[in-house]
């Protein structure tokens, strides 16, 4: 379980802020990784870093109490074998794994409530928002497609399609879905 | 092509579909306090993955009640060598085709009970399918909680 992560910013690399999971390996089988950059963009308090010119500094967070969790669900779907949903399913991609992680990283927040997180049956990663009738998904495809989804059981009102397309509804109800009650 | 069996399958008949514990939402609860069926109980298959399957499209399998009747079983045998915490769920034929579905008989040497649900109408978006039979099934067993 990653245990903390490492901001780093550079004179050169000025507008590029990465996370390093650091043990994002952990719990994994030897040929499967999680390992790699998560690109942060929801983390405003980590903006106003000093920075002095041409001087590079390293310094450590813990990570948001979800990441692990999401980490260690996302290793339990890598493990999943062929058939997984009693009905053929292949078992769930690392490249869709890998890239939901940094899909979920980029639109949670450091307080943000957990989404269901669960494999499709094409073998991809999904991530699930439910409150009050109103349904809200991402997924990630062992393509890398990432698309998105919401549905309002009360009123009908629905949207799917590439998540980089998706509505201001669906941001609205990301924020209100996860959003810890 | 997919041919919806109506005579074979009338909206009468149900239709039960497994559903594994990652599907069931226990944070949610019905009147009964039976937890919420999700989307992911409802996926169809890829058209990809149906392709390799023999099938001409996105498909989702079911089992069929009447066959299950026929053979002298249960419904509760589509869940036998699964772990209690799986459940069952089930769907109206005539719901389902409300939904623009259609339905026909798939036997297979492990599940001759075996059918499986189509999209008849290509215009409805497969998350909100997947969403609206989420919606309409119902528990014909609820599992154990894991």
């Amino acid at each position: 379980m990653p245990d903390s992560a490492t901001y780093k910013e550079t004179g050169s690399e000025l507008s590029r802020r990465e996370w390093r999971w650091s043990t994002h390996t952990a719990g994994l089988g030897a040929s499967e990784t999680l390992s790699g950059q998560v690109t942060v963009n929801a983390y405003p308090s980590m903006l106003n870093l000093a920075y002095s010119a041409g001087v590079s500094f390293v310094r450590t967070y813990w990570p948001p109490p979800w990441v692990a969790q999401a980490v260690g669900e996302l290793n339990e779907l890598l493990a999943l074998p062929s058939g997984w949903d009693t009905y053929g399913a292949p078992p769930v991609s690392y490249d869709a794994a890998d890239l939901g992680l940094r899909v979920l990283t980029s639109v949670m927040r450091p307080q943000s409530r957990m989404p269901r997180i669960g494999p499709t049956a094409e073998g991809g990663v999904s991530f699930e928002w439910y409150k009050n009738g109103v349904e809200l998904l991402m997924e990630v495809t062992p393509s890398r497609q990432v698309t998105a989804f919401f549905r309002d059981r009360h009123t009908k009102e629905a949207w799917e399609g590439d998540l980089n397309d998706a509505p201001a509804r669906f941001w609205h109800e990301l924020v209100v879905l996860s959003q810890v009650t | 092509m997919y041919v919806d069996q109506i005579a074979a399958i009338p909206d009468d008949a149900l239709l039960y579909r497994r559903a594994i514990p990652r599907f069931i939402d226990w944070s949610v609860l019905d009147e009964t306090g039976a937890p919420r069926l999700t989307s992911g109980c409802f996926q169809y298959l890829s058209e990809e993955e149906a392709r390799k399957r023999g099938y001409s499209g996105p498909a989702m399998s079911i089992g069929l009640d009447r066959v299950l009747a026929d053979l002298g079983h249960s419904p509760m045998e589509m869940l036998e060598g699964f772990e209690p915490t799986y459940g069952l769920a089930v769907l109206r034929a005539g719901a389902v085709r409300e939904k623009h579905q259609g339905i026909f008989a798939r036997p297979t040497p492990q599940e001759p009970w075996h059918g499986v649900i189509f999209c008849s109408d290509d215009s409805i978006k497969r998350k909100t399918l997947h969403s609206m039979l989420a919606e309409i099934a119902k528990w014909y067993h609820v599992p154990a909680r894991q």
